[in-house]
């Protein structure tokens, strides 16, 4: 009865060994993993608002994407084509904008669900820092891929 | 034989230990690791924020600031502020305390005879700050007389010793 019992409490400890392993071994998986986070970045945000503020056609860019939530189409395009030219312009100068090197950028501006602006530019893999700007009725986010 | 078991019970242990031991240390690094990781992240998000507000300051100064614009400077006032004389520029000059050299570096629209605006320079400095603020001007539209305010990008560099 006595040697059941040890060995009962032998195969116990074995099982807390094995979990705690798993455990670790979960916790490492976890740690190692390719960072995928979104980060909501300052400097990011700073650019985005200082695009929005820029004017175009005499009407500052987030006037012009607002109107184009309402339904103005052709002032989507003046917006994306606005948009394009400084981010470019932006782009060139990267060393210093984010203090990383951009791989890539995307530009959204979405409404009630739909995407109103949508510009892609370069490699869209691996970590990104985020800046978002409501609008009166238009969320704009920029995404930058390093 | 009885000293044999006894020797098989020790070792089990000591090994037992050890990878306690082990556990413990893989997890103390990758603990260390993570913690250091959100410290680099919180130390770099305050020296932004710091550094935002000390060009907001800058950028927010009645002979540079735009009408009626946050971060943003008024290319006009910044081509007048540099011609200003150093008599009229030392008071100001209190106003970028500890900063080695402030300039406005143009990023849109780009001008290729005049990138930047030097607004004060005193000796080059070993770390600088930037962040991006609006450039705008008066611009007049065709012939009609009328004047438009015209927004472009630029940022706004401080240096420090």
């Amino acid at each position: 009865m006595a040697y059941n019992k040890k060995a009962q409490e032998e195969m116990v400890g074995f099982v807390i060994i094995v979990v705690m392993f798993i455990v670790m071994g979960l916790l490492l998986m976890f740690m190692i993993r390719p960072t995928q986070t979104i980060k909501k970045d300052l400097q990011t945000g700073n650019l985005l608002e200082t695009l929005l503020e820029s004017t175009e056609e005499g009407r500052p860019i987030r006037v012009i994407i607002e109107s184009c939530a309402e339904g103005t189409a052709s002032d989507c395009e003046v917006a994306k084509n606005a948009s394009i030219k400084r981010l470019d312009a932006a782009l060139v100068q990267q060393d210093i904008i984010v203090n990383r090197t951009i791989n890539g950028y995307s530009f959204e501006a979405t409404s009630e669900g739909f995407t109103r602006i949508n510009i892609t530019n370069g490699t869209l893999m691996g970590n990104k820092i985020t800046g978002l700007i409501p609008l009166q009725n238009i969320d704009v986010i920029l995404r930058f891929y390093y | 034989m009885k000293d044999k078991k006894a020797q098989m019970k020790i070792q089990e242990m000591a090994f037992v230990l050890l990878a306690l031991v082990l556990l413990a240390v893989i997890g103390f690094i990758f603990f260390i690791r993570f913690s250091q990781q959100s410290l680099v992240q919180s130390a770099q998000d305050i020296k932004t924020k710091t550094t935002m507000s000390l060009l907001e300051r800058i950028s927010s100064l009645p002979e540079l600031e735009c009408y009626n614009k946050a971060l943003c400077i008024d290319e006009t006032k910044a081509n007048k502020f540099i011609q200003l004389p150093d008599s009229d520029k030392q008071e100001l000059e209190m106003l970028f305390q500890g900063l080695t050299s402030v300039r406005i570096r143009k990023i849109y629209p780009q001008d290729p005879q005049n990138p930047e605006i030097i607004l004060y320079y005193k000796s080059a400095g070993n770390s600088s700050y930037s962040a991006f603020i609006n450039l705008c001007r008066y611009v007049q539209v065709g012939s009609s007389g009328t004047y438009n305010y015209e927004c472009g990008m630029a940022q706004l560099v401080a240096s420090q010793k």
